[in-house]
């Protein structure tokens, strides 16, 4: 053997001992453990949340992520406690945020604070604001297609849910695709998502939410019976949910458990009186033929306060009007909302303004762009049975009641009689 | 630093830029029902004052509050016995809100007759429509007695209710109960106040070590509201001494230098090499590892350390084995010149230890350098690729410190300054290393002017530093490797 060639193998044979040696008493060191990060059980995701990144930014107030991360959280936790007090104080961290750097998070959460506060066209820009700077945002995709779907876009909100499904497919997408399928009223897999959505929840909060989502499309295929289910399953996982209450209440008066309905609608009236509450919680009142004004002037009050705070919710006044008799003001009320934005629910009630003003040559159109633009609402379909009642054209309203009454017969506690009862007499009369 | 300043500058005219929101609206929404209570214990009694500041549509919703109402649902009980209150004063004002409505406000003064001989447990429930949304605040203080184990604050933070704190750092209180102890003073002279129950506050988990409470200093000033020239130059001093701090601390590939300098014949010049190959390596190191972590979310930094120090020992190991091959071929004639002061040699490019006047250029050297240090190993130790080899592997593991500083900066807005602290960090460590070496060099020549045994030790040194090298740098990878498994 020549001397390279032994020199190669001492040192391999000295390498592969040393490498054992070595790898020996290395292994047996145990590696530093690092700070790991541990999963807690999670009660409440949002306060934590919050309360993790008040303490970040007490040292770091420069931190324009935890500013815009707890901004959101506030915007969240808002729309599961009701609680508005919150809306400023996301505004203030958002705004800080951006005070800091100009920031895609943030735009996304001013965007998400803007539809809580029903301003979706500024809704709109933040998203789109939050997606030229960072296109692979799922959330701000979210809030897109939250502005959209009530700005009356509907091809745009359901891009926007695409994308988000492609980017990130979890809770909140599944959320929104379910509810853009129920908008363009394929209900069987607005269901299936939501189902799936359900099983992915792990808050309380968010299992309460899915639960009453579908409760409400249960509900708006007639099934009773599905949907009081959903709506305990979800009282039994956050029973301070309020929307659960308020479907559960839906569910009493139709079927005639109207004391029922009203304790419901007085609890969340009483904690929210916002004037959708209100309203519901007086159409119950009314029902069980006692007065409902007090409950009419708080709901205007609270819609007083909403536009005194700079607020624009024409819908909202319409509606007003409309509980009070006052037909020409909502008319008006619902024609300045519908050149805003042209969703189904202005179109529905500017032709029920038109209906009840009697006006219902130009009332037709809007009922029938309401139906189409939401074809399996049982109370559009219905609003258009009267006008067509209204305007002597028996035909097509038997067929819209006929429809009315296979879509969901339990649509509305005070109409779902009158349907009923016009059905069968245009039915005993050929 | 200027553009620091000019940021912070801007930040503040943004704040100050803000829209201010609708004077009359309730600050915490127009439909919230925001109750305080304020205990006063005496020897003799409890006060309480109950404040109740109802928004514009509870205002309009429901009965005006009462007093009767305030008492009803505040209970206390004081050494188990239930209080019953006495309403001393009682007020109800209406204010102006938003969309010419009106907000109420009910002021409440209760007493009720409570002995405090002893120490007395007391506990407090305060329900005024406790299904209302809205601010919760208990407040709680002494006079003539005191409190122990309070968790009350002893004032009211919005001053009972006149002005809510409208920073987003401050959540909505949401006190509904308590319990604390009252005591009477031992102490004759009066002694109002919150009593100690400040002082049995949990423990700050502080770091220990005087190395951790400087970390903790940098990570504060660099992530402070502004940022001085002062406290700029401080953090650099401040990363200089932690850098330097964290190489005198024992593990990477430190060790195996100082062996190498150590054992064979490293030169002043090779500590300064293996000093700025650490900065370098560390600097980029971190720069390239905080724009990784920043850029790749969902990547655990923990993990990319551990495969770092991976790369690292194998780097040192591979080195070692370079110096062993090298070593072992030039032994058979070396060992015939242990006194080493043999001629130059023909091929000896790298010169680890050349004295000769005439030695070659650094840029010749390094046209030959590596392909003459493997195949003719005319010299003892790893050679200068072989030093870089170390100090790449020195600096090639971030130390955590640095990354969460240049992190903190980087999410300030700070980037430049964080680099310039890394770069600082990187110094001081080189500075530390650079300083060890030369001070074992020196020592070395020492001890080889001294003792006889020295000359024996130089002549298998080289094989045996190589080996040395080699099973640091196995230990090192061996010990990554059960981090990343």
């Amino acid at each position: 053997m020549n001397r390279p060639a032994r020199a190669a193998l001492t040192v391999s044979v000295a390498a592969l001992a040393l490498f054992t040696v070595g790898a020996v008493f290395g292994l047996r060191e145990q590696a530093q453990p690092g700070p790991r990060a541990t999963m807690v059980t999670r009660v409440d995701q949002r306060a934590q949340t919050i309360e993790r990144a008040q303490q970040r930014l007490r040292t770091l107030p420069g931190d324009y992520r935890t500013w815009a991360e707890l901004g959101l959280a506030y915007v969240e936790q808002a729309r599961v406690t009701a609680d508005p007090s919150r809306y400023p104080l996301a505004e203030t961290a958002l705004r800080r945020s951006l005070a800091v750097r100009d920031n895609p998070d943030a735009h996304t959460g001013l965007g998400a604070l803007a539809n809580a506060r029903h301003d979706f066209g500024a809704a709109r820009t933040s998203a789109q604001r939050a997606l030229k700077t960072n296109p692979f945002d799922a959330y701000a995709y979210g809030v897109l297609a939250d502005a959209e779907t009530q700005l009356g876009h509907p091809q745009a909100a359901t891009d926007a849910v695409q994308h988000m499904f492609d980017l990130r497919p979890g809770l909140a997408a599944y959320a929104r695709g379910s509810y853009d399928l129920e908008q363009r009223g394929r209900l069987t897999e607005a269901d299936d998502l939501m189902r799936r959505a359900v099983a992915a929840a792990t808050d309380p909060a968010d299992r309460a939410f899915c639960h009453h989502q579908l409760g409400d499309l249960a509900w708006f295929r007639g099934d009773l019976t599905a949907a009081t289910a959903e709506y305990t399953a979800g009282l039994a996982a956050d029973p301070s949910y309020q929307p659960l209450l308020r479907g559960r209440a839906r569910i009493a008066a139709t079927t005639g458990h109207l004391e029922a309905a009203i304790a419901d609608a007085a609890t969340v009236a009483a904690r929210t009186p916002t004037p959708d509450t209100l309203l519901e919680y007086a159409e119950y009142l009314r029902l069980a033929g006692r007065s409902a004004d007090p409950q009419l002037t708080l709901a205007e009050a609270a819609h007083k306060i909403f536009e005194a705070n700079g607020g624009r919710d024409d819908l909202t006044a319409a509606q007003l009007a409309l509980a009070r008799g006052d037909t020409s003001k909502a008319v008006i009320a619902a024609q300045s909302e519908w050149k805003r934005r042209p969703f189904a629910e202005v179109a529905d009630v500017l032709a029920r303004s038109l209906h009840r003003a009697g006006r219902d040559d130009e009332a037709l159109p809007y009922a029938r762009k309401a139906v189409a633009l939401s074809p399996n609402n049982a109370a559009y379909t219905f609003h258009q049975a009267q006008i067509a009642l209204a305007l002597g054209d028996r035909p097509a309203a038997r067929t819209l009641l006929t429809r009315t009454r296979d879509l969901n017969p339990y649509f509305s506690p005070t109409d779902g009689p009158t349907a009923a009862g016009a059905l069968t007499e245009l039915e005993a009369q050929p | 630093m200027r553009r620091l300043l000019v940021v912070t500058a801007l930040a503040a005219a943004g704040f100050a830029a803000l829209p201010a929101g609708p004077a009359a609206a309730h600050p915490l929404g127009n439909f919230s029902v925001n109750r305080s209570a304020t205990l006063t214990v005496h020897p003799d009694r409890i006060d309480a004052l109950a404040v109740v500041d109802l928004a514009e549509l509870p205002t309009l919703q429901d009965a005006p509050a009462s007093c009767d109402e305030a008492a009803a649902a505040l209970t206390v009980t004081a050494g188990g016995q239930s209080l019953r209150w006495s309403i001393r004063d009682a007020a109800l004002t209406y204010a102006a809100g938003a969309g010419g409505l009106k907000t109420s406000r009910l002021e409440c003064r209760l007493s009720a007759p409570a002995t405090v001989n002893e120490p007395t447990r007391v506990d407090v429930t305060y329900r005024f429509r406790d299904d209302r949304i809205g601010w919760r605040e208990l407040v709680a203080t002494a006079s003539g007695v005191r409190l122990e184990g309070s968790p009350l604050p002893s004032a009211s933070p919005t001053n009972a209710l006149r002005s809510y704190p409208s920073d987003p750092l401050t959540s909505p209180a949401d006190m509904r109960s308590a319990t604390f102890t009252a005591a009477p003073t031992t102490d004759p002279a009066p002694a109002p106040g919150p009593g100690s129950a400040a002082g049995a506050g949990p423990a700050i988990d502080r770091p220990s070590g005087v190395l951790a409470g400087f970390e903790q200093r940098l990570d504060n000033l660099v992530g402070g509201a502004r940022l001085t020239p002062l406290v700029g130059v401080l953090a650099v001093l401040l990363s200089l001494l932690l850098g330097a701090a964290h190489a005198a601390l024992p593990g990477h590939g430190k060790t195996v230098m100082a062996a190498y300098l150590a054992g064979s014949h490293g030169r002043p010049r090779d500590a300064v090499l293996v000093g700025a190959t650490v900065t370098f390596t560390h600097t980029a190191g971190v720069i390239a590892l905080g724009l990784f972590l920043t850029a790749v979310t969902g990547v655990a930094g923990e993990s990319v350390l551990s495969w770092l120090d991976l790369t690292s020992g194998l780097l040192v190991a591979a080195v070692g084995t370079g110096a062993l091959i090298s070593a072992l071929r030039r032994r058979p004639r070396t060992h015939e010149k242990p006194t080493g002061e043999e001629p130059t040699h023909a091929h000896d490019h790298t010169s680890a230890h050349d004295h000769t006047p005439h030695d070659h250029s650094d840029g010749h050297d390094h046209a030959h350098g590596h392909a003459h240090d493997l195949a003719h190993g005319h010299h003892h130790g790893p050679g200068r690729w072989g030093l870089a080899g170390l100090g790449v592997a020195g600096g090639l593991v971030p130390s955590p410190s640095a990354l969460i500083v240049l992190l903190g900066a980087a999410a300030l807005g700070r980037t430049v300054f964080g680099v310039l602290l890394v770069l600082a960090y990187g110094l001081g460590m080189a500075a530390t290393l650079t300083a060890a070496g030369l001070l074992l060099v020196r020592l070395r020549h020492r001890i080889e002017g001294r003792w006889r045994f020295a000359a024996r030790w130089r002549a298998v040194s080289p094989p045996a530093t190589a080996a040395l090298i080699i099973v640091v740098g196995v230990g090192l990878a061996g010990r990554a490797l059960a981090g990343v498994a």
